[in-house]
């Protein structure tokens, strides 16, 4: 006869109601660690770096320690690159831009002036700032509100702040492009009186420019398009003369009308993003907060560029070289332990605008 | 006469049978490293005893007896029997002899006797019956010279015991430990004979090679009892997902090697989804509120040691880890730090054969990098409690941790 044995063949394994014991430990231990631990990975330094590499080195780059005030913000150098130590530090949020001012003097010394009042920011990318050729006083920002869009001016020297609107027209469009016959920068926009009939009016943007716009009211009618539901870019193209009007419509959606003169039928080019710009060769931009687009006169898609935390800020005539040579400004914000005043880099890279191709993604 | 032949031919078959059933082996009472025996003894005191004189105290008298048995060689065991129905015990639990004594003191003679038997626990006979008398002993006497007589004695006698034959049955090639002084070894034909004394107790152990090792503890009381040790495989592959940070889940394809001791891992980190405890007191300011979203996976491969055996209850390991950070956005790896590593130490709670819970830390080391660069894309130095330190192309940052689950395959 078998006789089962009367020992025991346990497995080391078995552990009965101690595995729930510890469970019960696990689960509330899980949640009592869970952080605010941030991967070091930051989608808009990376795209920027990725760009960076493409450009080589800096022609000008500075770290200096700001006030805490300074952070989230970056410099906007100024036109002239002999004076490249001396910027505008801009802060943009969805809903307002706002201006301040880092002035390098010397070897870990500096002027910086902490945020001042701002312009509404609803335009979100459609907002320009540009620093005109020929002026290193004043920043431009094109906004726009529920009130209605406009013109901001920032004077660096006196941190003065204006706001202007075409009142009593309704602004629907404005833009800064270069003036290739000048080397200056012209500032236009359209607006709209009477319902169905739009205008444009232009005006030049000189060193001495203040607001109200000198000469506003040289404008031309021009065959109509549905009045955009929200205000965006409008400029005249200094390679083909043709007037560009990208805004978006009642439907949310984006639209690009192109006149090729102020008697001509406008064409809807087959762009479908917001237009922000415009390069001196006419070619079109496109800036998101990650990447510039660029398109063809016509709107044909050409390339696109990584930008992230680096800005394309302007184009600039190089005189000596007889080219236009884009700007890109980026500043990298390094954290400090122990002191909320952080360190910045801050970089401007420079390339010639005819080989933008180059930095395609 | 032919009786006797019979059963010699009889015994003949019975070993060629159980030899062909399988290996056998036998057990001799020496190498068990000697007999069970039970104490019982009593004291009584007849008198006073007068101060400094020998030991009257009767836990004394118990130890000394157990300690001389003990000291001898002859008993591998010695334990104190119950009050009441000893023989009973001793037979049940194994032991095969009994010693008792009944110690009878006179104080004021300052003299002691005692009289003292061992019974036979299987026959339940009285195999030895003396007396000593003597001086009453001093602790030291006690200790080390008045039992010598009895001790004499005891080496003497030859137990009657019971043997027969169990069955361990099992994967071939098993080492099983606990029935002799070497481990013995399952045949392929999946059973061994082993022949033990009954009644008995054996702890025991099997090991194999690829398998998780087994222990238990077998008591046989019939002949021919069987110890089944069913077949316990290593499971080399295991999934296991993890909270990063307690974070961001993971997942990880895990395959072992060498006992489970040597092991390698590929699997997916990922920023995609993770949870965020905001800082209550940013009062809004905080970019994440309780998900946090980054387009950045990073495919790694690990490589790792574990020390225990992989059966242990708690278990420990280390491994490092390179992870391609790859940048959903850019369709690249990151620009900033393309290449993380990882050094890690973990413990892990085997909480069933398919399951183990685990708990890691350790740090991370991005090689070929601006350490600026990453320190910036990390948002800031308050982002929970964690360390850093960085150069010109490389980046640390300390501790980093990571709890989960492993189901075995």
């Amino acid at each position: 006869m078998k006789v089962p044995p009367r020992g025991t063949t346990k497995g080391a394994l078995a552990l009965g109601s101690l595995k729930w014991f510890f469970l019960g430990l696990t689960i509330p231990l899980i949640l009592s660690l869970s952080s605010c631990w941030h991967p070091p990975f930051n989608a808009d330094l990376s795209a920027s770096e990725f760009t960076v590499s493409k450009l080589g080195s800096p022609v000008w780059a500075v770290t200096v320690h700001l006030y805490s005030e300074a952070s989230g913000g970056y410099y906007l150098p100024y036109r002239d690159p002999s004076e490249y130590y001396f910027g505008a530090w801009v802060w943009k949020s969805p809903t307002q831009i706002r201006f301040g001012y880092l002035q390098i003097t010397g070897p870990n010394m500096y002027t910086f002036n902490s945020p001042s009042l701002g312009f509404p920011n609803e335009m979100g990318n459609a907002v320009q700032i540009r620093t005109p050729m020929g002026t290193n006083t004043s920043n431009y920002v094109f906004f726009g509100s529920s009130g209605g869009a406009g013109i901001g001016q920032y004077v660096l020297s006196s941190s003065v702040v204006t706001a202007w609107s075409p009142s009593p027209f309704t602004a629907v469009g404005m833009g800064m492009v270069p003036d290739t016959a000048t080397t200056t920068d012209d500032l236009f926009y359209m607006a709209y009186f009477n319902a169905g009939q739009l205008n444009f009016v232009s005006s030049l943007i000189v060193s001495t420019s203040t607001l109200p716009p000198a000469s506003p009211t040289s404008g031309f009618f021009v065959y109509s398009v549905p009045v955009p539901a929200a205000p965006g870019f409008f400029a005249q193209s200094p390679a083909n003369g043709g007037f560009y009007l990208s805004a978006k419509e009642a439907n949310g959606a984006f639209a690009t009308y192109f006149w090729s003169n102020t008697g001509a039928e406008p064409i809807r080019l087959p762009v479908n993003v917001q237009i922000t710009g415009m390069l001196s060769d006419g070619r079109l931009l496109a800036d998101s907060s990650s990447s510039v687009t660029v398109y063809s006169p016509m709107g044909e898609y050409l390339f696109t560029i990584n930008t992230g935390a680096l800005h394309f800020v302007h184009e600039r005539y190089d005189s000596v070289n007889l080219c236009w040579i884009s700007v890109f400004t980026r500043t990298v914000e390094i954290p400090q332990q122990n002191t909320d005043n952080n360190q910045y880099l801050i970089e401007i890279y420079e390339i010639k605008t005819r080989d933008l191709q180059n930095l395609a993604r | 006469m032919g009786s006797t032949r019979f059963a010699a031919l009889g015994a003949a078959l019975a070993w060629v049978i159980a030899a062909s059933a399988g290996a056998q082996t036998a057990l001799s009472p020496q190498a068990r490293g000697g007999y069970r025996v039970m104490t019982a003894l009593t004291v009584q005191v007849e008198g006073a005893v007068a101060a400094g004189g020998g030991v009257s105290d009767g836990t004394l008298w118990a130890a000394s007896l157990d300690t001389a048995i003990r000291r001898s060689g002859y008993a591998r065991e010695v334990q104190r029997a119950p009050a009441q129905d000893s023989l009973k015990h001793a037979a049940l639990e194994g032991f095969q002899l009994i010693v008792e004594g009944r110690v009878r003191i006179d104080g004021p003679a300052d003299r002691v006797t005692v009289d003292y038997t061992v019974v036979d626990v299987l026959s339940g006979q009285r195999v030895l019956s003396d007396t000593i008398a003597a001086p009453l002993p001093y602790e030291y006497d006690l200790g080390e010279t008045f039992w010598i007589p009895l001790i004499y004695q005891l080496e003497k006698i030859v137990p009657t015991e019971r043997h027969t034959y169990v069955r361990i049955r099992g994967e071939g090639g098993t080492r099983v430990s606990g029935f002799g002084p070497k481990p013995l070894v399952i045949p392929d034909s999946g059973e061994l004979r082993v022949e033990v004394f009954v009644p008995g107790t054996y702890p025991w152990k099997a090991e194999k090679w690829g398998s998780f090792s087994q222990s238990g503890v077998f008591a046989p009381l019939e002949n021919d009892a069987i110890l089944r040790i069913p077949p316990a495989p290593l499971r080399p592959w295991a999934v296991e997902t993890g909270l990063y940070m307690m974070q961001f889940p993971d997942l990880w394809l895990q395959r072992s090697f060498l006992q489970d001791h040597v092991f390698i891992r590929l699997g997916l980190q990922q920023y995609l989804f993770g949870f965020f405890l905001p800082d209550p007191w940013a009062n809004g300011t905080t970019k994440y509120q309780g998900i946090i979203s980054l387009p950045m996976v990073e495919p790694g491969l690990a490589l790792g040691y574990q020390f225990g055996a992989p059966e242990a209850f708690l278990n420990s390991y280390v491994y490092g880890a390179a992870l391609l950070r790859y940048d959903l956005d850019l369709r690249l790896p990151d620009p900033v730090a393309p290449l993380e590593t990882q050094g890690m130490f973990g413990l892990s709670w085997r909480a069933s054969p398919r399951i183990s819970l685990f708990a890691e830390i350790g740090a991370a080391y991005y090689p070929l990098c601006k350490g600026y660069l990453v320190l910036a894309s990390k948002g800031g130095t308050d982002s929970g409690p964690f360390a850093f330190l960085y150069g010109d192309q490389w980046f640390l940052e300390f501790p980093r941790w990571r709890l989960g689950v492993r189901f075995y395959l």
